[in-house]
């Protein structure tokens, strides 16, 4: 299945170099979870505090088996702020 | 011995009181909100002789405590009716807290059509006519007002737009660059112009740093503290590196960032203007991308925005100008957004209450969506030079809505909505209709647990556990907000217990008290209730904690969101 990935800030330097727009298009296998689709870029799980497929929010402890599907956005920030 | 001073504008003159024993305990908002609240009468016109403007440092400002040096600003609001609050850095606070001034409060208004400037030092406060300023706008006139008395001095001004009155005036400080930042909303501005007072400069020449009553207890305080900022990942590592504007990304991921004045949730040219891009053009212009607005500011969150050629263009260019000039109004070009910014600081209006109400100029067609160099002349040659126009522009985004009959206009008690819509973030949303101050994001700062995982998790698009959540964020933030402390260390404070404990420890330490956790509460509450009672005695009832019908009308993609709070659930808000 195809996942799209979006990275954000600082884990934006897992993108690959020819990415363009701070996102890469995976291949991924049909049962593939979100820390399988951030393992395929090599982005440690533990360096991501904000995790989003849909755009809804995938929260801990659920987000280490969450199940994607074909054609899912999953966007990863790590802890940031502002306001 | 600390003090209060008080400036009589009717007879020029200004006099020197003993601090009250009910507000030993109080600075910051506490006690601006408990001055208005005891001595303004809250029919008054807000530009009228009766109202007061009240300047307070906070209860730690002066101290060696990491972001201590916020400054407090309260009036009744011209543009809200109610009463208000606001702050921001530079440093001012510092030395009026070194002086001794616990509350400086500016009242009455001049007889005659002049217009004044207030200089305080250590031995003397004058009053004198002014001239040279007037008409000019806050960079120039920090720049003069400094090169006057061949110093840094503290500098609280006001630009054209606060000279003519107009309801998105906005209070600058000078910061320690002697560049800009803003006490920005609720037309304050227009208050310091109804009582014809140019600016305010401090001299603390002479006056020793202010010392805690118990100095070990203090500096080990004081040391945990820093220690909370500097371990929190948002306040050590992504607000310094990234500032406020990293928003615009995670807003647009969870479709909550208000585009074209508010019709959806995502901007499709979000990256533009986001602040990763920002951070590399800063940092490819040889600009700054870590900076403070005070000198005890440890978080840094601020930035030096530099034009193509590397010169100054702006600092402290924040998530919300940048969101509401941006997504709201479709403008995708970063430099005409930091054009604009620099204009707005200079011409001294509220950078949230100006981008809002352009969006609904946009809307109405005065201008079209898009369109930043015709945004930028409106600025700066129709509401910089108080033009018909410019008149109208500079009254805000009600004010606006009003006069071109446009339906969605984003106001809670007349005052712009910011940087996230409430019906994709609804504990925000709970806030704008809440807050004593009108639509005010940082009264009740939701997007931390509604977006960002901060203090935990609490669903954005579900209306459980909303109130309650906006209510407790609001009665620390009046906590917070009394302290001086740069509201930014909330982000440790929802998750690291020493924090909020060593600043208590820390406020104990200075005045050698014992304040407990739950005393920090019951301030923040009592300050709350009594700006609510405030707002009630001046006309603001609870149909004014309410949002303006087209967020229950229209849904917002891409959830298709939408506000669906009841009055009632939401009149629960004040049960405590
Ligand atoms: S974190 Fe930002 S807003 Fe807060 S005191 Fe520092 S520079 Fe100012």
């Amino acid at each position: 299945m195809k996942v799209k990935l979006k990275l954000f800030a600082t884990l934006q330097e897992y993108l690959p170099a020819d990415s363009a727009g701070g996102q890469v298009m995976l291949e991924l296998p049909d049962t593939a979870t979100v820390p399988d689709a951030l393992g395929a870029l090599g982005v440690p799980m533990n360096l991501t505090h904000i995790l989003f497929v849909n755009g809804r929010h995938v929260l801990r402890p659920e987000r280490e088996t969450f199940r994607l599907k074909d054609g899912d956005t999953l966007s990863a920030f790590p802890a940031i702020g502002g306001g | 011995m600390d003090k209060i001073v008080r400036i009589n504008m009717a007879d020029l003159s200004s006099r020197i009181e003993p601090v009250p024993e009910e507000w030993v305990g109080l600075g910051g908002r506490a006690l601006t909100s408990t001055i208005v609240a005891t001595e303004v009468p809250p029919t008054c016109h807000a530009l009228g002789p009766s109202n007061k403007l009240v300047f307070a440092p906070g209860l730690l400002s002066g101290t060696a405590a990491a972001n201590s040096g916020r400054l407090s600003a309260g009036a009744k609001s011209p543009l809200t009716g109610g009463i208000k609050e606001s702050n921001a850095g530079g440093t001012a606070a510092k030395m009026l807290a070194k002086l001794g001034i616990k509350a400086l409060i500016v009242e009455g208004v001049p007889k005659e059509d002049k217009w004044y400037s207030v200089h305080v030092t250590k031995n003397a406060l004058t009053i004198q006519e002014e001239t040279e300023t007037v008409g000019k706008g806050n960079y120039c006139l920090v720049n003069t007002v400094q090169a006057r008395f061949g110093l840094p001095v503290g500098v609280i001004t006001i630009g054209p737009v606060g000279e003519m009155k107009m309801l998105s005036a906005n209070i600058s400080v000078a910061d320690p660059e002697s560049r800009i930042r803003s006490l920005g909303r609720g037309g304050l501005g227009a208050v310091m112009g109804s009582k014809k007072l140019k600016f305010i400069s401090i001299d603390d020449t002479g006056t020793p740093p202010v010392m805690p009553k118990e100095a070990v207890k203090f500096k080990e305080a004081a040391r945990v503290f820093a220690k909370t900022l500097l371990d929190h990942p948002v306040s050590g590592q992504g607000l310094p590196k990234y500032g406020t504007n990293v928003l615009v990304n995670i807003l647009n991921e969870a479709g909550g960032l208000p585009t074209r004045n508010f019709t959806s949730g995502q901007f499709a040219a979000h990256d533009k203007i986001s602040g990763e891009t920002m951070y590399e053009t800063i940092v490819a212009r040889g600009g700054t991308p870590t900076h403070g607005c005070h000198a005890g500011c440890q978080i840094q969150c601020s930035q030096v925005y530099n034009d193509k050629n590397g010169k100054y263009v702006t600092s402290g260019f924040e998530y919300e100008t940048i969101w509401g000039l941006g997504a709201n109004c479709c403008i995708e070009d970063l430099d005409d957004i930091a054009e604009a910014d620099h204009i707005m600081d200079d011409i001294g209006c509220d950078s949230i209450e100006t981008a809002v109400m352009f969006g609904v100029a946009m809307e109405a067609g005065v201008l079209k969506f898009g369109d930043g160099k015709e945004m930028v002349r409106l600025l700066r040659e129709e509401i910089g030079k108080g033009t018909p126009l410019g008149r109208v522009l500079g009254g805000g985004a009600g004010q606006v809505g009003r006069i071109y009959g446009v339906t969605r206009v984003p106001v809670v008690k007349n005052q712009g909505i910011p940087a996230y819509d409430p019906r994709a973030v609804k504990g925000i949303g709970v806030t704008y209709a809440m807050a004593t101050m009108g639509a005010d994001h940082t009264s009740g700062y939701a997007i931390a647990t509604n977006i960002l995982n901060v203090g935990g998790h609490v669903d954005p698009l579900s209306k459980t556990g909303q109130i309650e959540l906006a209510r407790n964020l609001q009665i620390a933030t009046a906590a917070i907000d009394s302290t001086g402390m740069c509201l930014f260390i909330a982000f440790p404070a929802l998750d690291i217990p020493e924090c909020l404990t060593s600043l208590i420890d820390m406020i104990n330490a200075r005045f050698g008290i014992n304040l407990t956790g739950d005393d920090v509460t019951a301030l923040g509450k009592a300050v709350l209730k009594l700006e609510h009672k405030f707002n009630l005695e001046a006309g603001l009832s609870k149909e004014h904690d309410r949002l303006p019908e087209f967020f229950s009308k229209e849904t917002i993609a891409p959830h298709n969101a939408i506000w669906d709070f009841t009055p009632e659930e939401l009149d629960t808000f004040w049960n405590f």
